[in-house]
């Protein structure tokens, strides 16, 4: 699959670092509407994407605590 | 945990800045201390391993070989399974044999050495290179004119290798984190036992069992059940 234009920043969380490491890299090249496609192999897996421009976009059950100020963000 | 504070050392290796820390009390420092140090002699060997800016290193033989088998460390195994399965999975977005175009582009040295040069082509490059794994004999290959970089994947890698190493190093270790350039792994409890560092909600997720996919002792322990934690938790920033 070729690369796209992706998102700004990528946050991705999940049980294993080497498997979030490589979703970020992918979900890097990967238009954001896409992201949970591109997750929905992995459910343990999850998203943070900050786009050029809007609000922050969450991808899969982000299993951590959001600050005040960027659940903020994300609404 | 009362009196508890985050015990921690800052180093540099695999091209980045480092830091491994631990929850302990001042009592605890000395075990502390130990789990800090395996945490970061792991990282150091990791590098070791799957650097390849580093002529001798497992993945430099290996990118080397020219399509032959090669006989290589456990991690190397270990690492490579999970990146041709991510590529599989994101359908080639992440792809581990990209390595003939980051030289390419000019990315032919350690990041700290990078001089700025006109990017060349790369050849005949294509993507989903092959890369065989035979798990019995510990071995590997890549297609010959293939080449593989574990730069990003090989730290997230060994965060968590690490972090196993501090457990290993100190069973009772309450919490421990492990930051290589932006790639982290936790477990555990913060110092302060709240929101914000290490992640509760992973804690809470009892069904969150560590998935036995390395068969390297530090890997292959089972979860410490008497804690409530079961797995350690990755981060990833891009």
């Amino acid at each position: 699959m070729p690369a796209d234009a992706g998102p700004l920043a990528v946050t991705v969380v999940g049980m294993h670092a080497a498997e979030v490491e490589a979703y970020a890299t992918a979900l890097a090249i990967t238009p954001i509407e896409q992201a949970s496609a591109c997750l929905s192999a992995r459910p343990t897996v999850s998203a943070l994407l900050v786009p050029l421009e809007g609000n922050a976009v969450v991808a899969g059950d982000l299993p951590f605590l959001v600050a005040p100020r960027l659940a903020e963000v994300i609404a | 945990m009362i009196g508890a504070r985050l015990v921690q050392e800052a180093f540099r290796a695999m091209g980045t800045e480092c830091v491994v820390g631990a929850t302990a009390t001042r009592a605890e420092a000395a075990h502390a201390r130990r789990a800090l140090a395996a945490g970061r002699r792991e990282v150091e060997e990791c590098e070791q391993v799957l650097s390849r800016f580093r002529p001798g290193s497992d993945l430099s033989r290996l990118n080397g070989a020219n399509g032959a088998w090669r006989s290589v460390d456990q991690r190397l195994i270990d690492v490579l399974r999970t990146a041709l399965r991510v590529r599989r999975e994101t359908e080639g977005r992440f792809d581990p044999t990209i390595l003939p175009v980051l030289i390419a582009a000019g990315y032919d040295r350690s990041f700290e050495h990078l001089a700025a040069r006109p990017p060349t082509g790369a050849g005949d490059w294509r993507p989903n290179a092959v890369v065989e794994i035979d798990i019995v004999t510990q071995q590997a290959r890549v297609e010959a004119g293939a080449a593989v970089d574990l730069g990003g994947i090989g730290k997230g890698f060994a965060a968590e290798r690490a972090l196993w190493a501090m457990r290993d190093a100190w069973l009772e270790l309450p919490g421990g984190l492990v930051d290589l350039g932006g790639d982290i792994a936790v477990w555990g409890v913060t110092p302060d036992g709240g929101p914000g560092g290490f992640p509760s909600p992973i804690r809470a997720r009892p069904d969150r069992r560590l998935r036995r996919s390395g068969s390297t002792r530090a890997l292959s322990r089972p979860p410490d059940a008497t804690r409530g934690a079961s797995a350690p938790a990755g981060s990833s920033t891009i």
